[in-house]
């Protein structure tokens, strides 16, 4: 057993302080910083949904991203399962690579349009594990299966198969390799509703049957409540509340939260939202929901 | 996929006849080129001084040279060496500028800044001179000579796969990759370099004309093929030699130097018009949508509505059968917002477009129906009215604010013209009432004068509304409005269009979400593969859903199902647009259908329980056993 593979007791993956920043272009000479994620700490636990939830340019795809390492943050440490993500040699970070996965918001780019959809599935086993190409073969059968496809479905083109079919493939080839980790960005935004429904439940199911952690990113706050076991949200790259899914929901405490949670669609049109201003004006108590004509 | 390459390939020669001719040409000449020995008449080295300069005859179809030899046969052997060079030349260029162009794509940053100033500086040198100079340093010959080009060519590729690279790199595909944790190698290799190469072909067809061109130079010149080894520059060159003599004899070789050069540039052109073709869908009209035919259905019923659509089918223009939206009928009153919702493929945008005959034409045609704005029929509207109509009775804004507005004016002057062009302001009371618009929707009125690149997403929509609404327009037609935005700015655009509503607006509000629905609406049409399964109040209809698939989208939002429980999923996907379904369209997908659902088409029936309409044959039945009831209402 290599060192990645030891139990270890508590967070799973812990980030202490992670920063990075961008410089930005305001002009041909000017330029500033814009600091994406701004002194972030954050614990995700073995088998839990975190749920991410920011708006567009609040950093948590950045956030992400810096988790699984796939970008350096300037400061900061990030551990995972004990061990210290940037000190470990290169092979190591190769053993840790394929404990985290990730799931992307566009199913129809997420695949290579050019080959078809086994030789993107194959990608992950080949690259990590060394198989055979029948066992390779079969272990891909096993994850497409899984989730609800079938192998007829593989030798087709991303472009002919439709937004929810390619997003149950994505997330199949993150778990092939059955990873502690999969970060999905955003991974129903892009999805019909009825589509959408059908992935958040073949996720909950998955999490049932092999313990994963979801670090589950969105823009949409009653998707994270419904998805999350613990919910963050992330403003201008700093984390500014983490707590329990329903506390977090039922009880807000940082003003943003309250605003964002205050302009959440309830879908039931006897319990309207209160109109954004009056919510500015009087606080969140004091407004009264609209009703219909 | 079913179309045999064969059809493919006379569809393409019909699109592109020149390019189908040169490359028909080039075929025949690489294969006489290789084919030379064999198809040669004469020894092309066979001198026979005593018929030098002679002019084409049947014996020697394009005559013979200064030293009697056979121009055609010296031609086919010259094809051979002359395409060898050029080949080879552009094969060599791609071995060296496809890493080159990888890497400093791939890597970026420093590695690519360096590469890039490199390859500049020898852009920067005129490349027949830089060729002359290596091939004179490297010494004549064809194998040097095509070194040279190659090392001309090198910059022109590169830059080609570096740009591809440079985009191929921001695809999720690539990023899905790094996740996996596949090496970079292995990326460029399998991923990234598989999809540079469409554009890479182009390019290279290009070079080959390029590398004719420029092996013609070198020889003629006398750097390239060395007697008695004759590429078609030195033939050019021994002709040159002889002009005052035989004149016409330097044509053979120049015509076909330039032809091929030329076939190779038509064959560039045509793959890449190819290219920018796949992915694209097939034409598209410029016409407005008109009626097609008047429907008979004699008198209409009078109706108060500010929008009343009846009837409504649009269908292919090719193919009347192939159905897109199938008898759509809605009112909308004076301040009333009526939400269509509906997934993709459900028929709710094309009947948005139609609304206003935005739709393209072909490829949709509206085969029968009516839509009555204020009571003018718009189906049957000439164009001139129509555009007095549209932004002074109906207007409309899109999901995508930011490209619906012209990057190039600033929002005040956009807004200014709307209101010079359809309320005949003069300058100046249009440009206050412009900023008053602006104030009305939350813009700052000191924003007028920014561009649309200066502001977010929702302040853009808040344009858009502004200029929507600036004349006063009775209806407001809003496609996805607030789809791409985020949820607090979702909640502010939403609350002005409520406001704008309580004025007295009517509002028709495409939309996937039921959410919005939920929020704003006071009607809701579903629908599903272009047809209106359900429509009603939305109190109603979203209480108490009357059609299977109303209920299931309902139970499929978040927000209506306690945390923890599985979200109602409807398996399978929607019928793409255009399929006929006997029956009912929702029955493949229903966990409630039955046999007569599947045999003859579902009528939209009022239900027995208030104003609403379904068009399920259970709905009654279902309504009554209480099971298409939302979760949270069953408590």
């Amino acid at each position: 057993m290599s060192s990645a593979d030891v139990v270890h007791d508590g967070p799973l993956l812990s980030a202490r302080g992670l920063s990075i920043s961008f410089k930005v272009r305001r002009g041909p000479i000017r330029s500033t910083r814009v600091h994406a994620v701004d002194d972030v700490s954050i614990d995700l636990y073995p088998g839990e949904t975190f749920g991410l939830l920011g708006e567009s340019g609040s950093g948590k795809s950045t956030l992400g991203r810096l988790l699984l390492h796939l970008t350096k943050a300037d400061t900061g440490t990030l551990t995972f399962r004990g061990r210290d993500m940037w000190a470990a040699t290169n092979a190591e970070r190769r053993r840790m690579r394929r404990r985290m996965q990730m799931v992307f918001q566009d199913p129809f780019s997420s695949f290579d349009p050019s080959v078809n959809l086994l030789h993107s599935m194959r990608e992950p086993l080949q690259v990590h594990e060394r198989l055979s190409r029948d066992e390779l073969d079969a272990r891909i059968a096993e994850v497409v299966t899984a989730v609800g496809l079938s192998e007829r479905h593989l030798a087709q083109f991303p472009r002919q198969l439709s937004g929810g079919q390619l997003q149950r493939l994505a997330i199949a080839r993150a778990l092939s390799l059955k990873p502690d980790i999969v970060v999905l960005d955003e991974p129903v935004s892009a999805l019909d509703m009825s589509t959408q429904a059908q992935v958040v439940n073949l996720l909950s199911e998955l999490q049932a049957a092999q313990p994963v952690t979801y670090l589950f990113i969105s823009h949409n706050p009653s998707i994270v409540h419904h998805i999350s076991h613990r919910v963050g949200v992330m403003r201008r790259g700093q984390l500014v509340e983490v707590g329990d899914a329903d506390q977090v929901h039922g009880d807000p405490q940082h003003p943003y939260t309250q605003r964002l949670f205050a302009s959440q669609l309830s879908g039931d049109p006897k319990q309207r939202r209160r109109p954004v201003s009056r919510i500015s004006e009087m606080g969140v108590e004091a407004a009264s929901g609209r009703q219909p004509t | 996929m079913s179309r045999s390459i064969h059809t493919r390939g006379i569809a393409w020669m019909r699109r592109e006849p020149l390019a189908a001719f040169m490359t028909v040409f080039l075929v025949l000449l690489i294969v006489a080129a290789f084919l030379a020995p064999l198809l040669a008449p004469h020894d092309p080295l066979q001198q026979d001084l005593t018929n030098v300069l002679a002019a084409p005859s049947g014996t020697h179809w394009f005559g013979t040279d200064d030293l009697g030899r056979d121009v055609f046969s010296r031609m086919l052997y010259g094809a051979q060496v002359s395409l060898t060079a050029a080949f080879l030349a552009v094969g060599a260029a791609v071995l060296l500028a496809v890493p080159i162009g990888l890497v400093a794509g791939y890597r970026g940053g420093r590695t690519d800044a360096v590469i890039m100033r490199l390859l500049d500086i020898q852009l920067a040198l005129p490349g027949l001179v830089l060729v002359i100079a290596v091939a004179s340093a490297l010494g004549g010959g064809t194998v040097n000579t095509m070194l040279a080009l190659a090392i001309a060519f090198v910059p022109g590729l590169a830059r080609v796969v570096r740009g591809e690279t440079l985009a191929v790199r921001e695809e999720p595909y690539i990023e899905a990759s790094r996740a996996i944790g596949t090496p970079s190698m292995r990326i460029l290799r399998t991923r990234v370099l598989r999809n540079v190469s469409p554009p890479l072909l182009v390019q290279v067809a290009i070079t080959c004309g390029q590398a004719m061109g420029l092996e013609a130079a070198l020889s003629f010149i006398g750097l390239g093929a060395q007697a008695p080894e004759a590429s078609w520059g030195s033939i050019l060159r021994r002709a040159y030699d002889s002009i005052f003599i035989a004149p016409a004899a330097v044509l053979v070789p120049a015509a076909f130097i330039t032809l091929t050069a030329w076939a190779f540039n038509a064959l560039g052109d045509a793959l890449g018009n190819q290219l920018s073709l796949n992915g694209r869908t097939a034409r598209k009209g410029t016409r407005a949508l008109t009626l097609s035919q008047t429907t008979g259905s004699g008198i209409r019923p009078q109706s108060a509505g500010v929008l009343d659509v009846s009837e409504l089918t649009v269908a292919v223009d090719t193919d009347r059968r192939r159905v897109l939206v199938e008898d759509v009928a809605l009112t909308v009153g004076r301040g009333r917002v009526t939400g269509i919702v509906g997934e993709s493929g459900s028929g709710k945008t094309v009947t948005a477009m139609t609304l206003t005959r935005l739709m393209a034409s072909p490829p949709a045609v509206v085969t029968a129906g009516s839509v009555r704005i204020c009571g003018d029929e718009i189906l049957a509207m000439p164009a001139g009215q129509l555009a007095d109509v549209r932004g002074r009775v109906v207007s409309m804004i899109f999901q995508n604010p930011k490209a619906s507005l012209n990057p190039a004016l600033t929002i005040g002057r956009q807004i200014t013209e709307v209101l010079q062009w359809h309320g005949a302001m003069g300058r100046g009371a249009a440009r206050a009432e412009a900023e008053r618009l602006l104030e009305r929707v939350g813009v700052p009125a000191d924003r007028a004068r920014a561009y649309p690149h200066q502001l977010s997403g929702g302040m853009c929509q808040r344009v858009m509304v502004a200029m929507a609404v600036a004349c006063r327009p009775q209806l407001l037609i809003a496609d996805e409005p607030t789809s791409a935005l985020d949820v607090t700015v979702q909640a502010e655009i939403l609350d002005l269009l409520h406001e704008l509503a309580e004025e007295g607006m009517a509002i028709v509000l495409i939309t996937h979400d039921f959410g919005v629905v939920a929020d704003i609406c006071d009607d809701v049409v579903v629908m599903y593969a272009g047809e209106v399964i359900e429509q009603g109040p939305v109190v109603e209809v979203l209480d108490r859903p009357g059609h299977p698939y109303t209920a299931a989208l309902l139970n499929a939002l978040p927000a209506r199902v306690p945390r923890g429980e599985p979200l109602a999923a409807i398996e399978g996907r929607v019928p793409a647009a255009g399929t006929r379904i006997v029956g009912c369209r929702f029955a493949e997908r229903c966990a409630y259908a039955v046999d007569a659902c599947r045999s003859a088409p579902i009528p939209l029936d009022a239900s027995s329980t208030g104003d609403r309409q379904a068009r399920c044959i259970r709905s009654d039945e279902l309504l009554g056993a209480r099971v298409l009831e939302p979760e949270s209402e069953k408590v």
